[in-house]
């Protein structure tokens, strides 16, 4: 589904990301582990085709974001780790325009978008303007706009951040659902626990290598993934 | 800590200066010294226009008796400039910044965050107020109106009209505030107001200047008048001959105003800035959304984010309501218009010919204006990774943002030149001209503004006032259109000899649908590829 390979992308003289590769299949969801500044959030963004990258290749189901972003982009789904929106729109208006870049027929929306937001309790309040939104309401409503147009691959960056409880246990069961129905997910989190919950993959960066990545059993082996992490930052 | 308030904000406005937007690096000593001494290049500029109109009034100043009239002129067109430059965004500079909630968490005084945010309203009133108090005062010490005791007076007078300035914007600044925050709607509240505001302002300040011209011939009853009604600027204007006491009394008067306004201000601002007291909550109701094409929801988000900021509108999108309201006040005092018209055009016959000229220069320099689409790149702030990260081409945002600029100003500009074409008894041909040229400038004001929008992005800002009117993008979009409009202009009043002043315009129009063609494919190329990566 997602081929990395040898990616590198500078910023002046400092190498962000440095020959990073990685491979997701179908099925799979694959937490992305580093430090602050470790380069998780460049690579998210190079996948995505909002950041130009330096060297190496980067393919979605076979497609070269470089070459065919708009494909890639819509075989894709993309939350960043500050969901800024739209202010000036309501919820239902932000995806309602989502739907509509992304050609989702008027009944199939209103289903998708009802779906999901009500197990988010968030239906109630599609109609509020998004600058009256608390961060986790927008964090709800970026997810919402990510499930909407079916995408095969999701990109995340720490996407449990400001969610409540509820609202983060909802996203794990849509996680694991959404690649059970043959979907892929990459993403960032710095809450070890859940990685190692969740994760089929799991890929540990450090100053913008890669220096651990495979299934969850072969990176943690016998060590929690906490200690193989500290151990790797030391 | 009013210092580091006050660094602050000034550091967000002239950040561009200092630091390449695009690249995040800071531009070389070189680099800043060019580009302050291109602002200050504009700002002189814009002094000379004064200047040269305050030396066609300086005979007032040969006549003790009619000095205080030419700064009393001065004046109010310093107070009228100053006002008009700051007012649009008092209300947005003192309660709307992105950063109020960060700083009232911290250890800081409401009434010196306040202080801080008056200290940059004063700011833009001064650096407007200035340029026609400055140009007008060195006027007068040239010609023969000088000494230590002026000086000094001029150029206090200088701080405390900006200070005048800031009270007037700053109460209208509240007001809105105070009504806006029990309102829906508030962008438009706030425009409607504004605009309320603005027009009983200059129905005003017109009008006072009509009465102390017609009361030039009859010194008495000036005097008494004044000293009646316009009490303000008479002080002011004697204080700028020199007069100490009236320059005491003029301080005095202002500062115990501002001292008001400020105390007004301080005890509703964390009020304001926290709550939003009317609001309901929208009640949902599920349905299905109507689809649209991709080019019709990227049309219908960028007028969203138009009519939902009142700083947005009444900055870059002030002509498009202007415009009807003048061809509407030209058909109803279209007969007095016509007589005037008239015997000017007995005096001067090639007056008659140069009207569609001047019909398109006025449309033309109120369209140069409305420069809606320059900000819009700026405007996605934060929230650019939403469109970059979807399947849909950057040229397909940027012409989104194009056409709505077009459409709004085209509606606007075209029906109501051919209204004043019409009441001005403009023939069919001149009027299609006029149409043309006009039809072929919105194009070109639309993509210049947006060319600049995408070169000269801001994307990292606290404030929309910041990118709607500081960026040097938004200046530059004026300038780049008044600057086209004026040369087709002077174009067609060169052929004149040569051509008829219709065939001129459309020459005008094909000449100016060269550099609009290849803006759009500039746009279209270059342009897409630096939006994607932005």
């Amino acid at each position: 589904m997602l081929k990395i390979e040898h990616l590198t992308k500078r910023y002046g003289e400092k190498k962000a990301v440095d020959d990073l590769c990685l491979h997701i299949a179908p099925g799979e969801i694959c937490g992305f582990i580093g430090h602050n500044g470790a380069g998780k959030t460049t690579t998210l963004k190079s996948v995505v085709g909002i950041l130009q990258f330096d060297e190496g290749e980067i393919t979605i189901d076979g497609l070269s974001i470089r070459r065919e972003p708009l494909s890639c982009k819509r075989k894709i789904a993309y939350i960043p780790d500050n969901p800024d929106l739209y202010n000036y729109m309501t919820g239902i208006q932000y995806l309602n325009f989502i739907a509509d870049i992304f050609a989702v027929p008027a009944a199939e929306r209103e289903r998708r978008i009802h779906a999901v937001s009500d197990a988010f309790s968030l239906t109630d309040d599609l109609a509020q303007s998004i600058s009256a939104y608390s961060h986790g309401m927008k964090q709800k409503l970026a997810i919402v706009g990510a499930w909407l147009h079916e995408p095969r691959l999701i990109l995340m960056d720490e996407p449990f951040v400001g969610l409540d409880p509820r609202a983060s246990h909802h996203l794990k069961e849509m996680m694991r659902e959404f690649c059970d129905r043959g979907g892929a997910i990459f993403f960032s989190t710095h809450v070890l626990e859940v990685a190692e919950k969740l994760c089929d993959q799991v890929a540990i960066i450090r100053g913008g290598r890669l220096v651990r990545s495979g299934s969850m059993e072969e990176v943690r082996g016998d060590e929690s993934l906490e200690e193989v992490f500290l151990e790797l930052e030391d | 800590m009013l210092k580091a308030l006050v660094i602050k904000q000034y550091r967000e406005v002239f950040k561009g200066y200092y630091v390449n937007r695009k690249t995040g690096e800071g531009r070389s000593t070189a680099g800043v010294l060019s580009l302050f001494a291109l602002y200050g290049v504009i700002m002189l500029l814009l002094c000379g226009v004064f200047y040269a109109l305050f030396l066609s009034m300086t005979p007032l100043l040969g006549t003790e008796d009619f000095r205080w009239l030419y700064f009393a002129v001065a004046g109010l067109l310093s107070v009228m400039l100053g006002v008009f430059g700051s007012v649009f965004n008092t209300y947005a500079a003192l309660y709307q910044p992105g950063d109020n909630e960060m700083l009232l968490s911290m250890p800081i005084p409401p009434t010196t965050l306040l202080l801080s945010r008056l200290l940059l309203t004063y700011g833009m009133s001064l650096q407007y107020s200035a340029l026609v108090w400055l140009p007008a005062v060195l006027c007068a010490w040239l010609h023969g109106c000088a000494g230590t005791a002026v000086v000094l007076f001029d150029l206090l007078l200088a701080l405390l009209i900006a200070l005048f300035v800031t009270v007037l914007t700053c109460i209208l600044g509240w007001a809105v505030a105070q009504i806006a925050s029990r309102l829906k709607n508030k962008s438009f509240i706030t425009v409607l107001l504004s605009l309320a505001f603005i027009g009983a302002y200059y129905f005003v300040c017109l009008r006072s200047q009509d009465f102390l011209m017609s009361l030039v011939a009859n010194q008495e009853k000036v005097s008494g008048v004044i000293r009646t009604w316009g009490r303000l600027t008479y002080l002011l204007s004697r204080a700028a001959g020199g007069h100490g006491p009236s320059m005491l009394l003029y301080a005095l008067v202002v500062l115990a105003l501002a001292l008001g306004c400020f105390v007004l201000l301080s005890r509703s601002y964390v009020g304001i800035v926290t709550k939003n007291r009317g609001e309901k909550k929208a009640v949902y109701r599920r349905g299905a959304g109507k689809a649209r094409s991709v080019h019709a929801a990227l049309l219908d988000r960028e007028l969203r984010h138009f009519t939902s900021s009142a700083v947005y509108m009444l900055n870059c999108g002030l002509g498009v309501a202007l415009l009807p309201a003048v061809a509407a006040m030209l058909v109803w005092k279209g007969a007095e218009v016509c007589a005037a018209l008239g015997e000017l055009a007995a005096m001067a016959p090639e007056l008659e010919t140069m009207l569609p000229l001047a019909v398109v220069s006025a449309v033309a320099m109120v369209v140069g204006l409305d420069g809606i689409a320059t900000p819009s790149v700026s405007l996605e702030g934060k929230s650019i990774w939403v469109v970059q990260s979807l399947p849909v081409p950057a040229a397909l945002v940027l012409r989104a943002k194009a056409e709505l600029c077009i459409l709004l100003n085209a509606l606007s500009a075209l029906p109501s030149a051919a209204v004043i074409c019409v009441v001005l008894g403009l023939g069919l041909l001149p009027t299609l001209s006029v149409l043309l040229f006009l039809l072929v400038f919105v194009c070109y004001a639309a993509l210049l503004g947006l060319t600049l929008g995408v070169k000269m992005v801001n994307l990292s800002w606290t404030s929309e006032t910041t990118v709607n009117k500081q960026s040097m993008n938004v200046i530059f979009s004026w300038l780049g259109g008044w600057g086209s409009a004026i040369a087709c202009v002077g174009l067609c009043v060169l052929l004149r000899g040569a051509l008829p002043t219709e065939l001129g315009l459309v020459l005008a129009a094909a000449l100016l649908a060269l550099p609009t063609v290849l803006l759009g494919r500039w746009l279209r190329t270059r342009g897409a590829e630096s939006f994607e990566v932005m």
